[in-house]
């Protein structure tokens, strides 16, 4: 297995996010999908009952903890420590 | 980027794809393959308390559009069963596919067949306390059964079938209208199916209860909210905040409501017999409406529920969906003037497309597109239950 390669689960974090992130994307487009569907028949109720909304919940839960990893990444981003260091524009 | 070929891309977005399926098809099942956990409120509305005393029979407006959806008397054909499935001993059987001249609405011409063994009358006089009040007569026996191809008739229910064939903006259209007078409120009545997925055919509801003349109900064991009330028992509480509702009061009156336009307490005070929540409601003030709460308005299969006066009802069902030659449906708009020129002053549209079919003397005389499918709850007329 390759590090750092796609199947590399040895990063925990990195697998979560992964997780995370392919999570997120797949209620994304179930609720686009719900939304689009509601307009054609809204009789079936596919944004309104309660299955839906716990869609959307988890869908929220999901996108919140993704950014929040997210976030937590790009502030501990390496990269960016060692520019910090050295100073604004020292690798240049 | 060295990392990703187009090898494993490939395979992330296969898997990506298959958990997609696996969710929508999860989500399928549960919102509305699955049926709804139906707790019965054991609330009844069929308390021992004296019914209300009937008021004075509204009248049916007169029809005069332009373009009338009314048939004419030779676009009117009598009702045959479509599938083979009417009792063989009925001498009235006509071979499917070939329409009958006789109007439906000629009883005494029609065959006359000996009471049968389906749904049982109880020979009583001609009742003038009814909820006709001993109007339309002449459509109830002294206690005998009539039970023909188009026509049943006993001391307490009076149906009659008829088929229709007409042109609506150039296209061919086949509906079925069921012509309902009944002395009792307990004749029109409701069934929600006991099986284990619950869901039958309509026929087959019919046949299990009793029934005489059947319609798909409002599918209501698959919606998770919208008022249900059958046969006066609350069975769901919860107004739909964007459904149309109809109840059908123990005094025999139908009302529709637009959605935010009753509230539980004042259906309840009424002494409600059956809350359907599906719609829209088709007639404002007995007048076609023109908009809609609904967002299928297009060409579709249809059943509606239309009331004249406390007693006296039908029940029609479209064809469609079966282009070009048979019949296409009804946008909402046709819909809701046909059941204007039926003389109806209050009318809902009930469950469609492949569940819209009308069941009669044992068999399914419409004729569903795709071969219809299995419905939750019928609406079926039957004789009283007391």
């Amino acid at each position: 297995m390759k590090k750092g390669g796609l199947f590399d689960f040895s990063n925990k974090i990195r697998v979560v996010r992964v997780i995370l992130a392919h999570l997120t994307m797949l209620f994304a487009v179930l609720v686009l999908v719900l939304f689009v569907i509601d307009r054609v028949n809204s009789a079936m109720e596919f944004m309104t009952s309660p299955l839906s909304r716990w869609m959307i919940a988890i869908l929220a839960f999901l996108a919140l903890v993704s950014s929040v990893l997210s976030i937590i990444a790009l502030w501990d981003n390496p990269d960016k420590r060692r520019r910090k260091r050295r100073g604004f524009g020292a690798d240049q | 980027m060295k990392n990703f070929n187009a090898k494993k891309i490939l395979i992330v977005v296969t898997a990506d794809i298959l958990c997609f399926a696996v969710l929508l098809l999860g989500f399928a099942w549960f919102h509305h393959a699955k049926p709804k956990k139906l707790v019965p409120s054991g609330i009844s509305f069929l308390d021992n308390t004296p019914l209300p005393t009937l008021g004075l029979a509204p009248t049916p407006p007169a029809s005069a559009p332009a373009e009338s959806l009314r048939p004419s008397e030779t676009e009117q054909v009598s009702a045959t069963p479509a599938a083979p499935t009417a009792p063989a001993d009925d001498p009235s059987a006509t071979p499917g596919g070939e329409a009958s001249a006789a109007p439906s609405d000629l009883p005494t011409d029609a065959p006359t067949a000996t009471p049968t063994d389906a749904p049982t009358a109880q020979p009583t006089p001609v009742q003038t306390n009814g909820l006709l009040r001993g109007k339309y007569a002449e459509k109830f026996t002294s206690g005998e059964v009539i039970y023909t191809d188009t026509v049943y008739r006993s001391s307490n229910v009076c149906i009659e079938i008829s088929e229709h064939a007409v042109k609506v903006e150039y296209v061919p259209v086949h509906y079925f209208v069921a012509d309902i007078y009944i002395q009792d409120i307990t004749s029109l009545r409701c069934a929600i199916s006991q099986s284990s997925n619950n869901k039958d055919r309509v026929e087959d509801l019919c046949n299990q209860n009793g029934g005489i003349v059947a319609t798909s109900g409002d599918y209501f064991l698959f919606h998770s909210s919208g008022l249900a009330i059958r046969n006066g028992e609350l069975l769901r509480d919860r107004l739909h905040p964007d459904q149309d509702v109809c109840v059908l009061y123990q005094d025999g009156t139908m009302e529709t409501y637009l959605k935010g336009q009753i509230d539980l307490q004042s259906i309840y005070a009424k002494r409600p017999y059956h809350a359907w929540s599906f719609g829209p409601r088709l007639l404002e003030n007995g007048q076609p409406m023109t908009s809609f709460n609904t967002s299928v308005e297009t060409w579709n299969p249809r059943c509606a529920i239309g009331y004249y006066e406390p007693g006296h009802y039908c029940l029609v069902v479209v064809d469609g969906r079966q282009e070009p030659d048979y019949s296409y449906g009804l946008k909402m708009g046709d819909l809701s003037k046909l059941m204007y020129e039926l003389g109806c002053t209050e009318a809902y549209n009930l469950d469609g497309g492949m569940t819209a079919m009308m069941a009669f003397h044992g068999g399914i005389i419409s004729h569903p597109c795709a071969g219809g499918r299995q419905s939750c709850d019928i609406v079926y007329v039957a004789e009283p239950l007391r």
